[in-house]
């Protein structure tokens, strides 16, 4: 009995450390997205040049969707460079589509021609509602879309090689 | 250079630290008293160190001393000095550096006050608080040092965080929540200590109680503080949000409320010992924890610092801390046996009794609330949020039926009561409290929670009332002073009682206005252009032009300012503006607040085209908030009040002895 | 059980009283909530995206906006606010909720503490500790004797049970109560108003990509099939302007004019629609359609049974496995009917 009642403190101690512990290992920025399997969600917006995007366009190959905005520093400059890469080595296997998040479209030229334009059309959403769609917590996100346009990945804050790499698998593009 | 004394003192503090819980071990096992002053000494010296390092930080930060990268990262030339000063706390490193000072300054008051009394406790008690202090120091060693330095040295610092620079409150409420967090220290020491020297009686449970009170009240004015910083700065119209960091205070803030009503049940007997062992133990844990979940990133907050492997270092501390308490109780869990007798089921002890019950539990929900998300994404890996819909859902009854003990508890006799005392104590402040409930509903107020507020206040504010005029009455009439002086004679001869019914006065207040605040506020959003009109209740604002210009006291902080004129109940002139500062993603809202007796009016600037000059404006009318804060104020007041060292002490010893010791 | 004393029948009835006022405060109909306040009701339910533990109903930002926006509309389109909340969670997860869903969050604070209560209730209530008579320790504070235990037990056990019974209508109350009127949501009325309101928004972003790809035949057909689905007379104009494009586009596709004839049909245009049929016999003179049309024409536009007959023989004829040949049986019938009353 007096021996017993010791166990009161790995009682105590074990659980409250183990939530904790758990809780130190995670991103707590990090959401699951229920999008994941399922269709993209319709949308239809304005690139920065005027032109018409919509859901449909990205049917048809593999889409890489990614919310930015200008005033994203430093992880929407950060990854800019790992977009620019796959802009490049992928100029018709992949689908890069910017979408702006909270920004102005004037910011977001700007942004592009300090730190590089990929060519990749840009669109603005203006009122948010195709962010609040996507369920977008906050910029950089990024999903990516297979190429019957369902939703196969998502990852939260700035992009690199090895996670771009590894999402892109994912929508069956190889290197 | 600056940086080296810095670091310097903090791993010299280290050092002394360590050397100072040793040689208190030491003393307190051999009983030497020089080992036992030399112990003592070190504290102080380590108080000096850090009071040394924070002295360096101030002038790094004053004098922009970019080498510094803490400096570099929440400072910029172009910072106001006040704001440059506060930066001291307003980041993590920082703050772990003017928390390791206000802890060593007040184990250095504890050890200095009692340098030549409770020989036996005070060398332990000293350890513990040395141990805590080094585990601060080894946090600013390892992972947390303020004083990294960078090179090369940038021309231009990042500024500090907007939303800290934004409020000279900002001055105000951190320290005021330290001061309550690191002062709980000295409970849990003079525990640990009465614990392991098998000490746990009365010269204990007063020393603890005193010293539980003094860091309660700092704790009490940094939470209302740090509402009204919120309400003033955040600009969303509302001072509470449940967020992580407000529950932080608000944890170790319940814990040690019900211990300042156990130990009064204890000092009366011996019972309660154990319970009121783990209510200071876990009162400690709490303000750990709360450190650990601010600063570690596990939990989402507005004031939560960035992430870092310090999470690890305080989850470390946290759980140290719990097993040391956890043990010590177990341990000595045969002394702490009560012997005396349950209370009477009516009386004062039950009363308390129950009080502990409602705090405790309410602790736990708030808790329970504050790591679901974390406990629900352990077990499922779902991602969950708990807010303040929940929260003031769970805690709605605990502080209804803690509003009608607030009333009960004190007019309840001690030992036990019967039905004539019942009715002579109970039945006038229940008729009152359905009036204040009448009168409330007459008045206009609606929905059951303000209504039901009100009338508990009425009820327990009457029968408080009741009290103090029953007790002057008794004295006018044995000493022939009249009311008022007899009043304020009784209560400064049991300054003890009186200045606790003072605080549940200010409770009540504050209650009664956080409930029709809550239910009674109105709001509007209007998009104006100048010299166009909206209104809201009876005020009619109306957006005279839009004013863009940097701050004189900071240039690099643009303001943009809607001029707006108030007409109604209260007239004026407003200026709510947007900053937009360097560093800053979004603009910070600076709302505007006219505030009366009867209601606030809060105005907040929500966006703005710079081209019309037109404004969307958010518009509130707040009733009564302005007696929240002064609700706050009296509940310090009557706590200083009761610790105030009066002509008679009471404080040390009860008004009677135990009936049975 | 001893008679009540007076006192005790005093205190009875104040508590009585006291209840009673609790409950008609409780269940007092305050004012009926305005659109705005349920609005904000729900919004405030929701956890703003990119702000720390915000409501979308208190934080500034442009999703919270967006959110608010998105909550008033779907409001306006009848959704419930159980449909509301669901919309957003399909988008971010029970992670947009700031009242977590299931019953363990609420019944794990109010299990703890009637433990607690348990607990506390043996502790004072334990057998064999020397409570027999605490007249004898009577409290040196009034100097008189305390409750006889037996009635101390009682109230306490009756003001523990209150207390408890509060604390747990507080948790699980799935709404407060209120004596104001239900509102119940008409379904029908609901979903009719949530596809109206997805047509549009069709219709929005067809028209979006018209602008930009005016040439696009399928965008049109798509564009013309959305205003087909509409209610008001003015969607049967536009499909037809629509049906007219696209066959100015292709004018030799058979395919838009049946489409087209039925808009002109719909909105009771007679005219129009027996040129668009003509139009059709040019392009494809062995569509079925085309005596489909001209029977419906002269039956219901015109009343003429005898050509109306001729035009259903001559597509019962060419197409008679046609899922539309019921249809005509019956409008057959009839004006065969109508030939035989009047001759």
């Amino acid at each position: 009995m007096r021996a017993a009642r010791w166990l009161l403190v790995p009682l105590l101690a074990i659980p409250l450390g183990w939530v904790l512990f758990m809780g130190l290992g995670r991103d707590p920025s990090e959401v699951p997205s229920p999008l994941i399997g399922k269709p993209v969600p319709s949308f239809a917006l304005t690139t920065l040049d005027g032109e018409s995007f919509t859901a449909d366009d990205l049917i048809g190959r593999p889409a890489v969707i990614n919310f930015w905005a200008s005033w994203c520093i430093p992880a929407c400059v950060d990854e800019h460079p790992v977009l620019m890469d796959i802009a490049a080595r992928y100029p018709d296997e992949v689908l890069l589509v910017g979408i702006l998040y909270d920004d102005t479209p004037q910011d977001a030229l700007d942004f592009l021609v300090r730190y590089g334009d990929g060519g990749w059309p840009q669109v603005d959403d203006p009122s948010g509602s195709v962010a609040l769609a996507f369920g977008v917590f906050f910029p950089p996100e990024t999903f990516f879309v297979d190429a019957d346009g369902i939703v196969r990945a998502k990852h939260y804050g700035p992009l690199t090689k090895a996670s771009m790499a590894r999402n892109l698998a994912l929508i069956g593009v190889g290197p | 250079m600056l940086a080296n004394i810095g670091h310097g003192a903090v791993v010299i503090g280290l050092g002394v630290s360590l050397f100072a819980a040793a040689a208190s071990v030491l003393a307190a096992r051999s009983g030497d008293i020089g080992l036992a002053t030399a112990g003592r000494r070190a504290v102080y010296v380590a108080c000096g160190l850090s009071a040394i390092a924070c002295g360096v930080m101030v002038i790094a930060l004053l004098g922009h001393d970019f080498s510094i990268l803490y400096v570099a990262r929440n400072n910029a030339t172009t910072t106001p000095p006040f704001y440059s000063f506060i930066s001291l706390w307003a980041a993590l490193e920082g703050s772990i550096l003017f928390w390791t000072l206000l802890l060593t300054a007040w184990s250095s008051l504890l050890l200095y006050r009692y340098r030549s009394a409770h020989p036996a406790l005070m060398p332990w008690a000293a350890a513990g608080l040395a141990l805590v202090a080094a585990f601060f120091f080894a946090v600013m060693t390892w992972p947390g040092d303020p004083f990294v330095s960078v090179t090369p040295v940038a021309a231009e610092g990042n500024g500090p965080n907007a939303l800290l620079q934004n409020h000279p409150f900002m001055g105000l409420h951190p320290p005021l929540l330290y001061l309550g967090y690191t002062g709980l220290a000295i409970p849990f020491a003079l525990t640990v200590a009465a614990l392991v020297t098998r000490r746990l009686d009365g010269e204990w449970l007063t020393l603890v109680r005193r010293w539980t009170l003094v860091p309660w009240i700092f704790l009490t004015a940094g939470i209302v503080a740090g509402a009204w910083w919120s309400y003033e700065v955040l600009g969303w119209g509302g001072y509470w949000a449940w967020d992580p960091v407000e529950n932080a205070a608000l944890l170790p803030w319940l814990t040690a409320t019900a211990f300042i009503h156990s130990a009064m049940v204890a000092e009366r007997g011996r019972s309660l010992r154990t319970w009121t062992v783990i209510l200071v133990t876990t009162t400690f844990v709490l303000t750990l924890l709360g450190t650990f979940l601010t600063r570690s990133g596990v939990i989402e907050s507005v004031h939560s610092f960035t992430q870092s492997s310090i999470g690890a270092w305080f989850l470390a501390g946290v759980l140290a801390a719990l097993v040391v308490g956890a043990a010590l109780v177990v341990w000595r869990l045969p002394d702490l046996a009560g012997t005396g007798s349950p209370p009477a089921l009516v009386s004062r002890e039950s009363a308390f009794l129950l009080n502990n019950l409602l705090f405790t539990g309410l602790a736990f929900a708030v808790l329970f609330g504050t790591l679901y998300p974390l406990v629900a994404e352990a077990l499922s890996g779902e991602r969950l949020s708990v807010g303040a819909p929940w929260f003031n859902r769970v805690s709605a009854p605990f502080f209804a039926a803690l509003l009608f003990l607030a009333g009960v508890g004190p007019a309840l006799p001690w030992g036990a009561a019967s039905w004539g005392t019942l009715r002579d104590r109970f039945v006038a402040p229940a008729l009152v409290g359905l009036a204040f409930a009448a009168l409330g509903a007459i008045a206009g107020l609606r929905g059951a929670a303000p209504l039901l507020t009100l009338g508990l206040a009425g009820f327990s504010g009457s029968a408080l009332v009741r009290e103090v005029v029953r007790a002057a009455r008794g004295r006018a009439r044995s000493t022939g002073v009249g009311q008022l002086q007899a009043a304020w004679g009784v209560a400064t001869r049991n300054r003890r009682r009186y200045g606790g019914y003072l605080a549940h006065l200010g409770v009540l207040v504050a209650a009664v206005a956080v409930a029709v605040s809550a239910s009674g506020s109105v709001q509007a959003t209007a998009v104006l252009t100048p010299g166009q009109s909206a209104s809201l209740a009876e005020y009619t604002v109306t957006h005279r032009q839009l004013v863009r210009e940097p701050l004189a006291a900071d240039p690099r902080v643009f303001e943009t300012r809607a001029q707006v004129d108030v007409e109604g109940p209260q007239r004026g002139t407003l200026l709510p503006a947007l900053r937009d500062y360097p560093n800053s993603v979004a603009a910070i809202a600076t709302p505007t607040v006219m505030t009366s007796v009867g209601e606030d009016f809060y105005l907040t600037l929500l966006a703005y085209d710079p081209v019309s000059g037109a404004v969307t404006l958010r518009l509130f009318i707040n009733p009564l908030v302005v007696w929240i804060w002064l609700g706050g104020a009296v509940v310090v007041l009557g706590a200083a009040f009761a610790i105030w060292p009066g002509r008679r002490t009471t404080a040390t010893a009860p008004p009677a002895a135990p009936a049975k010791a | 059980m001893r008679p009540l004393s007076r006192s005790a029948w005093a205190v009875l009835a104040l508590l009585a009283t006291t209840a009673l006022l609790a409950v008609v405060i409780a269940l007092w109909p305050s004012q009926p909530p305005t659109a705005g306040e349920q609005a904000r009701a729900i919004s405030a339910e929701l956890r703003c995206p990119d702000c720390a533990g915000m409501s979308a109903a208190d934080s500034p930002t442009q999703a919270a906006a967006e959110i608010r926006r998105q909550v008033d509309e779907m409001r306006a389109a009848g959704l419930s606010p159980e449909q509301i909340k669901a919309s957003f969670v399909a988008r971010y997860g029970d992670w947009i909720l700031l009242t977590p869903p299931g019953p363990a969050p609420w019944l794990i604070p109010l299990a703890a503490t009637g433990l607690g209560a348990v607990i506390l209730a043996w502790w004072l209530l334990r057998p064999g500790a020397p409570v027999d008579d605490p007249r004898a320790a009577a409290s040196h504070a009034t100097g008189e004797p305390g409750l006889p235990p037996s009635t101390a037990r009682r109230l306490a056990v009756g003001a523990a049970a209150t207390l408890v019974a509060l604390l747990g209508i507080g948790l699980l109350l799935p709404e407060p109560f209120s004596l104001a009127a239900e509102t119940v949501v008409n379904q029908p009325l609901a979903e009719a108003q949530a596809a109206e309101a997805s047509r549009q928004a069709d219709i929005e972003r067809l028209l979006a990509r018209f602008a930009a790809e005016p040439t696009d035949r399928a965008l049109l057909s798509d564009l013309a099939d959305a205003y087909l689905a509409g209610p008001a007379a003015e969607d049967l104009q536009r499909a037809a302007s629509v049906l007219l494009l696209l066959i100015g586009l292709d004018p030799d596709d058979p395919d838009p004019y049946a489409r087209l004839i039925s808009a002109y049909i719909r909105a009771l245009d007679w005219t129009d629609a027996a040129a668009a049929t003509d139009a059709l016999a040019e392009v494809a003179p062995d569509s079925a359609d085309v005596p489909f049309f001209r029977g419906l024409i002269a039956w219901r536009g015109h009343g003429d049974a005898v050509t109306a007959i001729e035009a259903f023989d001559a597509f019962l004829e060419i197409a008679p496995d046609d899922p539309r040949v019921p249809i005509i049986r019956a409008l057959r019938q009839e004006a065969a009917a109508s030939v035989d009353e009047v001759p």
